[in-house]
């Protein structure tokens, strides 16, 4: 594909402004004041130029498998799924945090300074993948930004348990779930229309690692990912972990924010054939994610000496629990060869995998990893059960190598 | 394609029976009953979606077997080309002249290839030599 970036780096260029990576040449003529379009079909500052833009309004970008290879994931290979249009010119001094709801006993508002001094910070890498993750493998084809593999993602979030913070404040016996709200604006550019308000149930709420997070991998949260806060929760749709966060409700019912109903965030509460019509009464919210891996190295495509050994290594994950097996075959899943397995950094954090395969002679092979979860939940060589909007895909992850003659 | 190599085989066999009548010329006889011809016809122009070339291909292709053997076969202009070249080596198929670029985009256009099984055949975007 054509890159403008790369062509203006060869050209020589430079200047201080830049946009989408590329340097404004006539920057001094700028009157003051004045904004620059956007360049479309380019990626925003700030993310690897291997990145796929599925979305430019709003942004929605994924990662290549083979650049998810680092153990914790740099924000430059961070996907991207935004829903709406980011909040500019944040001042983060002024940022207020709302803690409100029918199940809130008072409500409560802070400021980051305040959630930073009153309460205890704790650091967690913790897998985000999008519900949609694969949704371009389903057949009848779901409508949405068509990602393949790389919505998924592991960085390291610090901020403050959101159980601290809703303690302190009081809340009733009655709270049943918490919804956010975040200040992007609706693609309608209508103040009052809210993009995106989802939320969990108080379990997951409660749990040490739902935090509310104003540093991904020790740095501000870029703002593509939030800044200045956003709440973060592993293993669940990464649409639970609300950016440009600046209210919390606490709800004594399931919270019925916009993309909380409908085929939104749902799938069939049971199996239905591909395809087919689903009344709303037969929809169920995704919870936690299923078990999955990847295959981060070496890059499909690898061309390889026949007798070299090949070194394979990936991350798995899945959800809530704790992967248990990984394996790899080379034979289309005719028989499978367990990997090494490492621990999480810490729960929900993915964990990384690695094997050493040895082809037995030239031609062209797939190495397809599948892991298994801690209550044996394996992944699908195919894909798994169709649902309307693509959620959920889970497949065996596949990568093409080629032995040749040595 | 078990079924479409069956129906090729039974034309293949048909067709040596009356190659020689069937081999130039669209008026000429074919394997379909004479009588049923213009059935086979109408019904191809039922179910074939419309097109500049669809009169083309029923003319030229519904001659020597009906729509069936169209509709069920998915394939790139290169893939439609080759089949025609297949037709004309082998089952007697006439040449198609100044027709034949029409009518191979039109069985490009409307009978590509579906990526409908399960799951397709990985795309590499670039081979490259692992060190």
């Amino acid at each position: 594909m054509y890159n403008r970036r790369e062509f203006i780096k060869k050209t020589g260029m430079v200047g201080a402004l830049t946009v989408g990576g590329l340097p404004v040449v006539f920057a001094s003529n700028i009157p003051s004041g004045m904004e620059l379009l956007p360049l479309q079909g380019d990626l925003p500052d700030g993310k690897h130029n291997g990145m796929t833009l599925l979305n430019d309004l709003p942004w929605n970008i994924e990662a290549k498998a083979h650049l998810l290879d680092d153990p914790i994931t740099p924000a430059d290979k961070f996907f991207v799924r935004n829903n709406g249009l980011m909040p500019e010119n944040i001042d983060a001094s002024k940022w207020r945090l709302t803690i409100d709801g029918e199940s809130v006993k008072a409500p409560k508002s802070y400021s980051i300074d305040e959630l930073k001094s009153r309460y205890e910070t704790y650091s967690y890498q913790l897998v985000i993948e999008c519900g949609g993750n694969g949704r371009s493998e389903f057949n009848p084809p779901a409508k949405g930004n068509q990602w393949t593999i790389g919505a998924v993602a592991c960085a390291k979030w610090t901020g403050v348990r959101l159980k601290d913070v809703l303690r302190d404040g009081g809340i009733k016996d009655d709270a049943v779930y918490i919804g956010y709200y975040g200040a992007d604006t609706h693609l309608s550019k209508d103040p009052n229309k809210v993009v995106i308000s989802r939320g969990v149930p108080m379990k997951k709420a409660f749990e040490d690692e739902t935090l509310i997070a104003w540093a991904m991998n020790d740095e501000d949260i870029p703002i593509l990912h939030g800044y200045p806060l956003r709440l973060v929760m592993g293993g669940w749709p990464g649409s639970v972990s609300g950016k440009w966060l600046n209210r919390i409700s606490v709800r004594n019912q399931i919270h019925d924010g916009p993309k909380m109903g409908g085929d939104s965030y749902r799938v069939p509460c049971e199996a239905v054939a591909p395809g087919s019509k689903v009344a709303d009464g037969d929809m169920c919210i995704i919870e936690s994610m299923p078990v999955k891996s990847l295959v981060t190295y070496p890059k499909s495509g690898a061309m390889i000496k026949e007798g070299q050994l090949l070194e394979v290594r990936g991350h798995a994950w899945a959800g809530d629990n704790k992967v248990t097996q990984v394996q790899t075959s080379i034979d289309f899943g005719a028989t499978w060869q367990s990997a090494q397995l490492s621990n999480p950094a810490n729960r929900l954090a993915w964990q990384r995998w690695n094997n050493i395969i040895n082809f037995p002679q030239k031609g062209y092979y797939e190495v397809w990893v599948k892991a298994t979860d801690e209550n044996g939940e394996s992944q699908p060589m195919v894909v798994p059960g169709w649902n309307p909007k693509g959620y959920l895909n889970n497949a065996c992850h596949r990568i093409a190598i080629k032995v040749v003659g040595a | 394609m078990k079924l479409s190599y069956r129906i090729l085989a039974s034309i293949y066999f048909v067709s040596m029976l009356i190659v020689s009548a069937c081999s130039t010329q669209p008026d000429k006889p074919s394997p379909i009953p004479e009588k049923q011809i213009s059935e086979f016809k109408n019904e191809a122009r039922q179910v074939l979606p419309d097109g500049e070339a669809k009169e083309l291909v029923i003319n030229n292709c519904v001659h020597c077997h009906s729509h069936l053997l169209i509709t069920q076969n998915q394939a790139t202009g290169e893939g439609w080309q080759s089949m025609i070249v297949w037709m004309q080596e082998t089952q007697g198929l006439w040449p198609l002249g100044q027709n034949e670029e029409a009518i191979v985009a039109y069985l490009a256009k409307n009978f590509a290839p579906q990526s409908t099984g399960r799951r397709i055949p990985l795309v590499v975007e670039e081979w490259y030599e692992l060190k």
